[in-house]
């Protein structure tokens, strides 16, 4: 229920947010202003844009596969949807404890791709075929760098669920990976702090996440829309909406998880430093919501500002990076994880 | 949790599974069709030994369909390394019609 | 109650799709349709007190086994919407010996008495599964990994060796 009741706003909220906030950080970037002129500073700009959107022809060609082409966008939506079910938002409300939370997320995440096969093929369209075919290598690819690098914060944590993950990242043991008496709470309780390797891991799993949401600089599948078409060309109106959707969605997901797995969720980042008990005065149920929203926030300001900073990849060299370079560099982080936790710990 | 299903309700399910797994492989003419019976059928047995596993402590079951679903993965890849060299040889998907066994 | 609900609807979600690969003729649909049974089934697992099969199932059967059959399907036909109708043969003995063969089974196992006792699950199942991997399977869990990367490069060497 919390899923529906909170998410389902929450990632609409978001969109319409992060599509303004899209063109406007990518103006600064590129000196100029962005959209001025629907409502101040163009604030309407976005919610414009949505009606504009709705009311759009919903375009059925005729020799499309018409299950397939119907059914693809719902698939891809509910594929991403459903793994927002397992998020702790703070520490009453947990989401869906089950003991599996993580890998049932990656596992539901990765159903993605039946949906935009469906949708490259019932499109009956050569370049929609292509487009399909490139982004599923794409996103197949990148998925196993995606959970190996969450394997080291598993193997710290002992746990795959993300009520616990977020929970045991409020008093900690460690200092920088090194067991001494003393417990800290704060920042230093946080997962990257905690265990320092695991700042590789985060840059791993961020570039991951990038390409799994077909973001730039691994946004092959839309740049053939700016070109040609991609996986999407046949939908009009409201069914491309949902293709957008999503891809804010999965957006919004690889940040809460990219918050909830390495920067500690809902826990506040400031310490108990000796009598100031800053981390027991700002910890309670909504200030676990503020934390982690603010947390989300910074990630997918990241997140587009890595968009508007780096060109696109071409398709062998995202291939080889997720291959030859993340694969491997992931792997020999899940070793030192591993080997640092039972020796020097 | 099961309590009020019989038994004999899953062996039923997972028979059906099974049987269906084998007529398509009889039935259809293309070779993905054979593939999918076979997975079907892995699939039955699976739920066999899951619904089974419920009841040993000792988790048997579980663990012997967590190796099925590692081995049925592996037998998918190669059978379809080995169609897409058939196709590329012979422009052809019908098992049916492959009957020499020359090169 | 509503396990005996949700058994019935997972059971439907089963079961439908495995009905329309029976009587289609396109092999495309039959394989997403063979997805959507594969979802049923993991929502069955769930049911059966095992959710790390369900995951599993999903990961790996709806995730990797789909999309590796509709990536060699795509590979070996290349007209759109006109290469993937295929024919029957033998219609009425193929069905005849399954049919068969499901009385026959079905006969045998109605007339057994399954003894079922449930016990307590505690613990963590996952932590659960780890412990037994390298217990009680370790031998098997060394040779399905062995199994694996044979499998795979055997794989890729084949696939490999016709894209010259």
């Amino acid at each position: 229920m919390i899923t529906f009741l909170f998410f389902l706003p929450f990632i609409l909220l978001i969109v319409v947010i992060g599509v303004y906030s899209e063109r406007k950080i990518a103006a600064f970037i590129q000196s100029r202003y962005g959209p001025m002129e629907v409502g101040p500073k163009g604030i309407i700009q976005s919610i414009a844009d949505l009606v504009k959107m709705l009311q759009k022809e919903d375009i059925k060609p005729d020799n499309v596969d018409k299950p397939l082409f119907l059914v693809a966008p719902l698939i891809v939506f509910a594929a991403i949807f459903a793994g927002f079910s397992v998020l702790p938002m703070t520490i009453e409300i947990g989401g869906a404890q089950i003991h599996t939370g993580l890998f049932f997320l990656l596992a539901i995440v990765s159903l993605d791709v039946l949906g935009i096969l469906m949708a490259g093929w019932g499109s009956n369209n050569k370049y929609s075929y292509y487009g399909a075919m490139r982004a599923v290598a794409q996103i197949v690819s990148y998925e196993i760098p995606l959970g190996l690098s969450v394997l080291g914060v598993v193997m710290f944590t002992q746990t795959l669920d993300l009520q616990e993950i977020s929970s045991q990242q409020g008093i900690g043991s460690l200092i920088f990976g090194l067991s001494t008496g003393y417990q800290v709470s704060g920042f230093l309780a946080w997962n990257v702090f905690q265990m320092p390797i695991l700042w590789v891991s985060f840059l791993i799993f961020f570039i991951a996440g990038l390409a799994e949401s077909n973001r730039t600089p691994f946004d092959l599948p839309e740049s053939e829309s700016e070109i040609i078409g991609g996986y999407h060309t046949e939908y009009s109106g409201f069914r491309w909406g949902i293709f957008m959707l999503s891809e804010y969605a999965m957006m919004l997901l690889v940040s809460f998880l990219a918050a909830i797995l390495f920067f500690g969720g809902w826990q506040t980042p400031f310490p108990n430093i000796g009598p100031l008990k800053l981390y027991d005065m700002t910890t309670g149920t909504e200030w676990g919501v503020f934390w982690l929203v603010l947390k989300v926030i910074g990630f997918i300001f990241i997140q587009i500002w890595i968009r508007w900073s780096y060109p696109r990849l071409r398709v062998d060299q995202l291939m080889s990076l997720s291959w030859k370079y993340l694969t491997p560099a992931s792997i020999i982080i899940l070793f030192i994880v591993g080997i640092w936790k039972l020796i020097i710990v | 949790m099961m309590e009020m299903i019989n038994p004999t309700y899953f062996v039923f399910l997972s028979l059906f599974i099974f049987c269906a797994g084998i007529a398509i492989v009889i039935i259809k003419r293309s070779a993905i069709f054979v593939l999918i019976g076979i997975e079907l059928m892995l699939n039955a047995a699976n739920l066999n030994l899951v619904y089974f596993s419920q009841f040993d402590p000792g988790m048997n079951g579980v663990m012997t369909s967590i190796f099925v679903v590692v081995l049925a993965a592996a037998e998918v890849s190669i059978a379809l390394a080995i169609l897409l060299n058939i196709f590329k040889h012979y422009k052809i998907t019908d098992p049916d019609e492959l009957t020499s066994l020359k090169n | 109650m509503i396990t005996s609900i949700l058994t019935y609807i997972f059971t439907a979600i089963t079961i439908a799709p495995i009905v329309y690969i029976l009587i289609t003729k396109n092999v495309i649909r039959a394989v997403f349709s063979l997805a959507f049974s594969f979802l049923g089934l993991s929502g069955l697992y769930v049911l059966l007190n095992a959710e790390f099969m369900a995951v599993v199932q999903l990961l790996i059967y709806a995730g990797g086994i789909i999309v590796l059959m509709v990536f060699g399907l795509m590979l070996t036909k290349t007209t759109l919407n006109k290469g993937f109708i295929t024919q029957h043969r033998s219609l009425f003995f193929g069905s005849l010996v399954s049919f068969l063969l499901f009385i026959s089974l079905a006969a045998l196992a109605a007339q057994s008495r399954f003894k079922v006792g449930f016990i307590e699950q505690t613990g963590d199942p996952v932590a659960q599964i780890g412990q037994l991997f390298l217990t009680d399977f370790i031998i098997a869990f060394e040779v399905v990994a062995f199994l694996l990367l044979v499998a795979l490069v055997g794989a890729s060497y084949l696939a490999k060796k016709s894209g010259e």
